[in-house]
């Protein structure tokens, strides 16, 4: 899997849309911190998210009833 | 700086009738008072709560019971930890409209048990998502050493108090490095447990797959002491371990005969100052290794702690976020909102690599016992310092006091950050590093490396 780099444009619009599903009101005034913050996750996320898991390997969050 | 007693020196003037607890309490709760304003390690004192615990414990003595191995010896704990009648803020004013906590979290309760004093609470990044030790409510954990620069953090007040002789031991919680980058740069021991090894319960969480707690000292008989005090099951907290306690202080004298050393290598080499790898190659010569293993692909077990960090703590603080997203401190606020927005899909993954790169290390741990690597690239920086250039490279250095700490507490390895002071330098961190519940081995390896001289 790999992702198309994102510009600050689809992003901001993805913040947006994510509030709003979240109910998380975002004032305007930190919504440009917020998305410059999601840009970052996005970069780190890349090397988990492209690295190839066989379907054998569980979650490590447990629960023991 | 000035370097009280250590805490098993004062247990033991304590209960040969040399000094009272309430002598010991009050001088304490003296020097906080005088000192505090400068270094600012202290959120809160419990003075009445300390002089009567230390009157109780003058009483027991006096009646020929004894208190316990730290009888009358005076601690603290990062704000996170549940003190009865107080509320917790975790480092956040959000806090203060909570209920008081209507016990002691288990960490301090076992502590009393064995007749420690609690004085108080320290500083912290809010919600203990830093490493630095800024916060926007309480102010800046200066560094003992050097006033201008960073105590790191999260538990930046624990590591700070405990360097500044203020009290011999204190607690912290790790999620990423929150003992280790602290402890490095404030130099004292710090001891980041096996993941479940220590209760939490009573802790104010951050992360909870990655959540533990544990302390700081200036030696390492006092860290072993208060490990070993602090240890066994709980059911209050679901992560705990159902593992009987394997008490460290006894094997402190057994050498390092028979363990097997090398030096961690790869990611862990890489990006440190020149200072950091001229004590990391002292630290290696001093225990004869000459061997280096790595990790296979640790940049990614970092970056699926980042967001399994991201996602558990916004999650946690959803609701707040909702209600009060602007008395958030500015620091974590955006970080906290964003790691809302992050999708379920990526969270998995990074729940599975977890599972891969244990299973990865786990095999690696069948040929060594205990392996070294630096705990921070750096000394403590300059307060105002927000990048670091290291060998032609720059990085953002916040995140990078993090760079050696967070692929080991990503997979719950029990790791001890050794302290090493050379004249007219600051301190240096070295970690040591073991398999799941190996604690032993760690302390075995830092007690050499005391003997030799090699740390303080």
């Amino acid at each position: 899997m790999s992702i198309e780099p994102a510009d600050s444009m689809d992003l901001t619009a993805y913040v947006e849309a994510m509030a709003k599903l979240l109910e998380l009101p975002i004032p305007n005034e930190i919504k440009p911190g917020v998305v410059a913050n999601v840009e970052h996750i996005f970069a780190i996320a890349q090397p988990v998210l492209t690295f190839p898991l066989p379907d054998t390997v569980e979650s490590a969050a447990t629960f023991e009833p | 700086m000035t370097q009280p007693p250590d805490a098993l020196a004062l247990a033991a003037a304590i209960k040969a009738g040399e000094r009272s607890a309430a002598t010991v309490v009050d001088a304490t709760l003296a020097d906080i008072a005088t000192r505090n304003p400068s270094l600012n390690c202290f959120t809160e004192v419990v003075a009445e709560r300390a002089r009567s615990q230390a009157q109780s414990i003058d009483r027991a003595i006096a009646s020929g019971h004894d208190p316990g191995p730290l009888a009358g010896v005076p601690f603290a704990v990062k704000n996170l930890f549940d003190i009865e009648g107080i509320t917790t803020s975790a480092g956040a004013k959000l806090n203060g409209g909570n209920a008081p906590a209507v016990q002691d979290a288990t960490a301090i309760a076992r502590l009393e048990q064995a007749g420690a004093v609690l004085v108080g609470t320290l500083n912290m990044d809010e919600y203990a998502y830093g490493f630095v030790t800024i916060n926007a409510h309480y102010g800046t954990t200066p560094n003992p050493h050097d006033p201008s620069r960073m105590a790191g953090g999260s538990s930046g007040g624990s590591a700070a108090a405990v360097a500044a002789g203020l009290v011999p031991f204190a607690l912290g919680s790790d999620t990423n490095g929150s003992i280790r980058v602290p402890a490095s740069l404030c130099g004292v021991y710090g001891l980041k447990p096996t993941y479940g090894r220590l209760s939490r319960a009573g802790a104010f969480l951050f992360s909870s797959s990655l959540d533990h707690v544990g302390p700081m000292a200036r030696t390492l008989t006092d860290l072993a002491t208060v490990y070993d005090t602090m240890q066994g099951p709980d059911p209050a907290d679901p992560v705990c371990t159902q593992q009987p306690p394997d008490p460290v202080a006894p094997v402190l004298t057994q050498g390092i005969e028979g363990l097997r050393l090398a030096q961690l290598g790869g990611h862990f080499e890489r990006g440190m100052e020149p200072l950091v790898r001229d004590v990391l190659t002292e630290v290696l010569q001093s225990l004869g290794i000459s061997e280096r293993v790595e990790f296979p692909e640790t940049h990614r077990a970092r970056a699926a702690a980042y967001i399994i960090t991201a996602c558990e703590g916004s999650q946690l603080h959803l609701e707040r976020l909702r209600q009060s997203p602007m008395e958030f401190d500015p620091a974590t606020r955006d970080r906290f909102l964003a790691g809302a927005m992050i999708p379920a899909a990526w969270y998995v993954q990074a729940q599975r690599l977890r599972r891969w790169y244990r299973d990865r290390v786990r095999e690696i741990f069948q040929h060594y016992d205990v392996l070294i690597a630096p705990t921070t690239p750096c000394v403590a920086p300059p307060l105002d310092q927000t990048t670091i250039d290291i060998d032609g490279d720059s990085y953002p250095l916040r995140p990078h006091l993090g760079f050696y700490t967070q692929p080991l507490s990503f997979i719950g390895l029990p790791v001890i950050s050794v302290p090493i002071h050379r004249p007219g330098q600051m301190p240096v961190g070295i970690q040591l590093i073991a398999a799941p519940y190996q604690e032993a081995k760690l302390f075995r390896v830092a007690a050499s490396l005391e003997s030799g001289r090699v740390s303080r």
